[in-house]
């Protein structure tokens, strides 16, 4: 039987109707959410992620800005120019977007965006908290995942969440949300990766499986149990045999594993879709939290 | 064939031999590794343990500057206590006896938050935790270095083991994770955080090449939930009565006498890693310092 499609431009609409009450609730107190992202350079993936920011936002109604600044900034400007940024009330998330070109230190930049206003999380205060369990701004990506499950039915509480890939954007903050004993979480989690001996070995114990190793097609039928519910978060282009063009594939054979999958992720349309409106979700949260 | 011993006691002594030489030669630099311990009234356990702390540094060769503060004290006093030890530049490592008086409980979350994630020895800070989740140099619980440590100085590999570890706490857990999960020598393990509550947890137990158990409860991993060739860390600490002496012995969380039959080695309560935490403690002073000089 093939599996059950988990839709996430469905639940990204969704999410996007209970965004616009909260930002009209907002509204009404005189507040705009507003997110600014900080763009060094002209790195063309970045300059493409920005536009599907700039529609995110238009759509829900959050403000955007961009602070658009020389490839050649020193270090020091770029702080200061975060600081500024962050010292903005009417700004309640920042975004800083990477790759910075290679003469600046990333870690130092990110750990320079207030973790009041840091709604990509990639601030390592918040990195830490998530770990702990505490209150804070998740990744958009992983953040998706969770959302994308507890709204399909499938809250991980109680099962065997295994995650292929532990990259810091995707994988490991996926571990500390998932492992939490919290709500929509509380799975037990278990992660490996591409280099991973016998890898499934591993994903065919899983409740729910997770690809974010970022090589496609890598999850195939064999290494999943049948009924399993899989969450692909890869995007991966590769030639299509039928156009000549290349198109848009995840990290699982999803031919293949729908047929043994209780559920699943499509790509496009599955995590992808719902990643950009997680981060207008942190943004109208940090909203409401500065002005509580 | 019965299971090798993790000797905490001698892996703990070779370290500290390490590290005394590490403080000499800092000394010939003109650095005194500087530990300070905020300690607030007088819970006989935390004197105890500060006390074992002191030792630790006067063998070593680390400045002990302790900050011995009164059962009454208030909130502010002690925020401006550790805003003192944050700007003086003979303290390379802060730590904050736990547990804090009642009056002052709920701010335990906010006194630690307020170390200087620089000098935050113990590792608690979410700066620290964060950053050592991502792969950065940062200060680890001393519980989590420990355990690495003992397996590597008993020769043990990590890359593309099995590692369960139980629970997926902020003190064990997650620290540990943190180190072994990394695409790093030494590290790079398939890691499996479980909670004591996991379904069915014998399932994961048994496919550990690692197992790693802090729960807390004795005989809470028994002999059929291990696989022959395991190694196992054992983090608990329990008392009960000795069936034989009718006295009260401390116990782990594993029974030891069943699981040391099939596992390859098993550190034993007590004597594995509680010998281990202070020294490690007092390894992250000493880093400290050197990363302050900018020897490392």
């Amino acid at each position: 039987m093939p599996a059950e499609i988990i839709d996430g431009r469905k639940i990204a609409a969704e999410i996007q109707g209970e965004l616009k009450q909260r930002i009209s609730r907002l509204r009404e107190k005189g507040i705009t959410p507003k997110l600014v992202t900080i763009l060094v350079g002209e790195d063309p993936a970045s300059l493409s992620y920005l536009r599907g920011i700039a529609r995110s936002c238009g759509e829900v109604g959050v403000l955007t800005d961009t602070a658009k600044l020389p490839a050649n900034i020193v270090q020091s400007e770029l702080i200061k120019k975060i600081d500024e940024i962050n010292r903005d009330t009417k700004v309640h998330g920042i975004l800083l977007l990477l790759p910075l070109p290679k003469h600046l230190n990333t870690l130092e930049a990110e750990s320079a965006i207030s973790p009041y206003k840091d709604v990509d999380g990639t601030n390592p205060i918040s990195a830490g908290k998530l770990l702990l369990g505490e209150e804070t701004f998740f990744p958009s990506t992983p953040y998706g995942v969770q959302e994308l499950l507890v709204r399909s039915g499938h809250s991980p509480e109680g099962k065997h969440v295994v995650i292929v890939g532990r990259s810091n954007i995707v994988g490991k903050p996926l571990i500390g949300i998932l492992v939490q004993k919290q709500k929509g979480a509380n799975a037990t989690v278990t992660v490996c990766h591409t280099g991973t001996k016998n890898v499934a070995a591993i994903t065919q114990q899983a409740d729910i499986l997770i690809a974010a190793m970022g090589k496609a097609k890598a999850i195939t039928a064999d290494m999943v149990r049948p009924g399993t519910i899989v969450i692909d978060v890869g995007v991966n282009f590769i030639p299509d045999p039928a156009t000549g063009k290349n198109k848009q594939v995840g990290d699982v054979d999803f031919e293949a594993v729908k047929e043994k999958a209780g559920a699943i992720t499509p790509v496009p349309g599955g995590t992808g879709a719902v990643t950009s409106i997680m981060l207008m979700v942190n943004t109208v949260r940090a909203a409401e939290t500065l002005n509580k | 064939m019965p299971a090798k011993l993790l000797d905490g006691r001698k892996i703990s002594a070779e370290i500290r031999e390490e590290l005394k030489g590490d403080a000499k030669r800092l000394k010939e630099r003109g650095i005194i590794p500087g530990l300070a311990g905020i300690l607030v009234g007088e819970d006989p356990g935390s004197v105890t343990y500060v006390g074992l702390k002191s030792k630790a540094c006067e063998e070593i060769g680390i400045k002990e500057l302790m900050c011995k503060l009164p059962e009454t004290v208030t909130e502010s006093e002690l925020f401006k206590n550790i805003e003192r030890l944050n700007k003086d530049p003979l303290v390379h490592g802060i730590f904050i006896q736990l547990p804090l008086p009642k009056h002052l409980s709920n701010c335990e979350d906010k006194a630690l938050a307020a170390i200087l994630p620089e000098k935050d020895v113990d590792g608690f800070h979410a700066a620290n935790v964060g950053k050592a989740w991502l792969g950065q140099s940062a200060f680890v619980p001393a519980v989590a270095i420990a355990m690495h440590e003992m397996l590597i100085r008993s020769g043990y590999h990590i890359k593309d083991k099995e590692v369960v570890i139980v629970p997926a706490d902020n003190m064990t857990g997650k620290p540990l994770a943190s180190i072994l999960v990394q695409d790093k020598e030494k590290a790079g393990a398939n890691v499996t955080l479980c909670h004591p509550t996991t379904p069915n947890l014998a399932s994961y137990t048994r496919r550990a090449d690692i197992l790693v158990v802090a729960v807390n409860k004795p005989k809470f991993i028994t002999g059929d939930m291990v696989k022959e060739g395991v190694i196992v860390l054992d983090f608990g600490s329990n008392f009960i009565e000795d069936p034989v002496t009718k006295k009260r012995k401390a116990v782990g969380d594993v029974d030891f006498d069943a699981v040391k039959e099939k596992a390859e080695a098993i550190s034993p309560v007590p004597g594995g890693v509680g010998p281990m935490l202070v020294t490690m403690l007092m390894a992250s002073t000493v880093w400290s310092a050197k990363r302050m000089a900018g020897i490392i």
